[in-house]
């Protein structure tokens, strides 16, 4: 009676998130949840397009639906009898790692070295689509195969620069700290920024990342050895953070701003920085009608960014084969400069082929993230619920209610805690 | 919240020899019980039975734990805050929401009813409705605009009027909460208002007539013979709206996700994340286990004291 109960509600939400995910034995169903303005999306249309040219006889359906819902579901999903044949799923150990380690997906190893795969994804951004028998990211099988990439950065309004005296964004850190308190004078707030959601924690990251080596990163992302957050770069970047907000760089009651609300205010033109993702690139190209450009943090060692979601074949996929060439046609030439030419950054593009310049420019600080093995990842990736840990305690560094020490002292338990369960 | 029919009060005691119920009194019980076993018992046991586990659920091995869980749950400040913030929940769902809703019925019943008709009275009582029909997440989405820190509604109108330092609603942790409080007021008084509208009408017009004739005015009124005798309805706004405070998670989930700084947490939006974010679904279900068996308590403890002042009425 409990299995039957469980399949119903199973069934409910898989009717309810998939939009009719999976079907019949005739039907190859590819789930994924990109939002249809997002680069991918745009390109794997593309993408749908040549594989349906290619195999005429098979009936493909492309299911979407949200990344939450994959992110609370996709267990639920994937141990149902209803599974899609090919699928998008988040990195990291707490979501990519368990479904991994769970036997839910299967090992892409082979798959990835006869097509060549790592040849082109290497280092630093074939990491997270790696996870061992305990699905921790970094080593082990191929779990899952990127398509693009994004990395953290700064955005400029060149009007807003100029108007102030400046006509290039800065080289280094000191310019940078210089230009932002040339604004302050001016009373005008440097940068965009918000602690409602993940603005300032990327910003802690970069910071750390900034003055971070390979080894400190890794071992902390991996879960190797013994990390020290209290000490190194983590207390160098936190301390600087600290600092931004205490001089005013960052803005005033962060917590309560989300992500559009920082984009918007540095849309209007009210910032003449914003440090995000290169998640915002589209719509700051789509809606500001000022002079901008992007920049990435001035002498920083390692830049924050990663691999994007992965595409990954189910265990129980009944058209595995398919699955592979779907991979491979997402990977492929066109569909890789396609993405790039919505705004993208692909993870096996062509950078010279792109026409329009900033796109071009971000593609290019890419390249030379990627040639140097530079890229940091995100902060949360470690132990489950670091992300809400680490949130909730920058919510209290920009509200006042802890400091930088304080911060870091609770971030080595959760992460000790979180590492030995 | 759906109004639901006052429970009657306790049945007397039944007579000596009651007759055994023939054997098709039970079978038209059976489709409840099944259906009340299968969406109710079952789901709840299972969930008891996943309490005593250490597991990530989907296809990862389960380890017996036993009473593990619980203990570490005793020892969990965000799980016993989460149970304070509830307090505050239950004012904001129960108390404040019917207290204004029963003065705004009787407003409606005997004074807008009597001046302005009944047409204008069940347009109003239908606006204050409105939006326990708007869906949640639309709701609450409407309200985090409003409640934006640096371009909100409420802050707009806020520095328009003058003030300078403009409250960082959903951002500033000794704020957050009563923010959601405060939308909670606006989505919840349409409910009382609309049950007790209906239960006033059972009032007997004579004693109001008769009381005016004695010369009571509305507040002595509405104290002495309109409060007395829709109390089962009030008991039973409140029983249903405690309840729902206690189980609320969708406000939570979409204005601040628990935050700022955890502030914001109640057990159900805990038992999730242990569930679906944090992959402890053995220490979700731990405290989906507590949480029901508080409301239980709770529940239980209201329909026995409601029950009671109802047969000392008599």
């Amino acid at each position: 009676m409990a299995g039957a109960a469980v399949a119903v509600l199973a069934g409910g939400a898989l009717a309810a998130c998939g939009g009719g995910s999976g079907g019949d034995d005739s039907t190859f169903t590819i789930l994924q949840y990109e939002t249809t303005s997002t680069a991918q999306y745009k390109g794997w249309q593309l993408a749908l397009e040549m594989f349906r040219e290619a195999h005429p006889d098979v009936d493909v359906e492309f299911a979407s639906t949200s990344f939450d819902s994959i992110r609370s579901n996709a267990k639920i999903l994937l141990t149902g009898d209803d599974v899609p044949d090919v699928m998008q799923f988040n990195t990291g150990n707490a979501d990519g790692g368990q479904l991994a380690a769970q036997g839910l997906l299967d090992p892409l190893t082979d798959v990835v070295e006869e097509n060549g795969w790592d040849d082109t994804i290497t280092g630093s951004v074939a990491a997270l689509a790696k996870y061992d028998e305990n699905g921790h990211a970094g080593s082990g099988d191929w779990y899952g195969v990127p398509n693009i990439a994004s990395f953290f950065t700064f955005y400029y309004n060149a009007d807003l620069l100029a108007e102030h005296g400046f006509d290039a964004p800065p080289q280094t850190m000191a310019e940078l700290e210089g230009m932002f308190d040339a604004f302050l004078e001016d009373g005008v707030t440097p940068v965009s920024s918000n602690a409602g959601e993940h603005a300032v924690l990327q910003t802690w990251w970069q910071l750390i990342s900034g003055d971070a080596d390979r080894q400190e990163i890794d071992d902390f992302i991996f879960l190797q050895g013994e990390p020290d957050v209290t000490s190194g770069a983590f207390a160098s970047g936190t301390e600087r953070l600290q600092e931004w907000i205490d001089k005013g760089y960052l803005g005033t009651q962060l917590a309560g701003i989300k992500a559009d609300e920082m984009e918007r205010a540095f849309i209007a033109g009210e910032f003449p920085f914003m440090a995000n993702g290169t998640w915002s690139f589209s719509r700051v190209a789509e809606e500001a009608d000022f002079e901008w450009g992007t920049f990435t943090f001035p002498e920083a060692a390692l830049n924050a960014g990663a691999s994007g979601h992965l595409w990954g074949v189910p265990a129980s996929s009944t058209h595995k084969d398919l699955a592979y060439d779907w991979i491979a046609t997402t990977l492929s030439p066109e569909v890789q400069n396609e993405i790039a030419a919505q705004g993208g950054i692909p993870v096996a593009g062509d950078t010279a082929a792109i026409e329009d310049p900033r796109m071009r420019d971000m593609n290019e600080q890419f390249d030379a993230i990627k040639a140097e093995d530079a890229l940091s990842f995100y902060p949360d990736y470690p132990v489950p619920g670091l992300l809400d840990f680490q949130m909730s305690g920058l919510q209290g560094m920009t509200n006042g209610s802890t400091d930088a020490a304080g911060f870091l002292a609770g971030l080595q338990d959760f992460y000790d805690s979180g590492k030995d369960s | 919240m759906t109004a639901t029919t006052p429970p009657r009060a306790r049945p007397r005691p039944a007579p000596a020899h009651r007759p055994r119920r023939p054997v098709s009194y039970w079978a038209y019980l059976l489709p409840m019980g099944v259906g009340f076993g299968l969406i109710v018992l079952v789901p709840f046991a299972v969930n008891v039975w996943y309490s005593f586990f250490s597991w990530k659920g989907g296809a990862a091995p389960r380890t017996w734990v036993g009473l593990e869980n619980y203990r570490e749950l005793l020892q969990d400040d965000v799980f016993w805050r989460s149970f304070g913030n509830t307090l505050y929940l239950i004012g904001a769902v129960a108390v404040v929401p019917t207290v204004i809703g029963l003065v705004l019925a009787a407003l409606l019943f005997d004074h807008i009813g009597r001046s302005f008709g009944a047409r204008a009275a069940s347009v109003l009582r239908a606006a204050y409705y409105l939006p326990q029909i708007l869906p949640i997440a639309v709701a609450g989405v409407l309200w985090s605009w409003i409640l934006e820190t640096r371009d909100g509604a409420l802050n707009s109108v806020l520095r328009s009027l003058g003030v300078t330092t403009l409250p960082d609603w959903l951002g500033d942790p000794g704020i957050a909460l009563w923010s959601i409080m405060l939308m909670l007021v606006w989505l919840q008084i349409g409910y009382p208002v609309v049950v007790l509208m209906s239960a006033l009408q059972r009032v007997d017009p004579e004693l109001y007539e008769a009381a005016e004739l004695d010369g009571a005015g509305w507040w002595r009124r509405f104290r002495a013979i309109t409060v007395p005798h829709i109390r089962t309805d009030i008991y039973v706004v409140v029983l249903t709206a405690t309840i729902g405070a206690m189980k609320l998670f969708a406000p939570v989930l979409i204005l601040t996700k628990g935050g700022p700084e955890s502030s914001t947490y109640v057990p159900s939006f805990f038992s999730y994340r242990n569930f679906f974010e944090l992959s402890r679904v053995g220490y979700g279900a731990a405290s989906a286990t507590v949480l029901a068996v508080v409301i239980g308590l709770v529940a239980g403890g209201l329909i026995f004291w409601q029950a009671r002042s109802v047969e000392a009425d008599r």
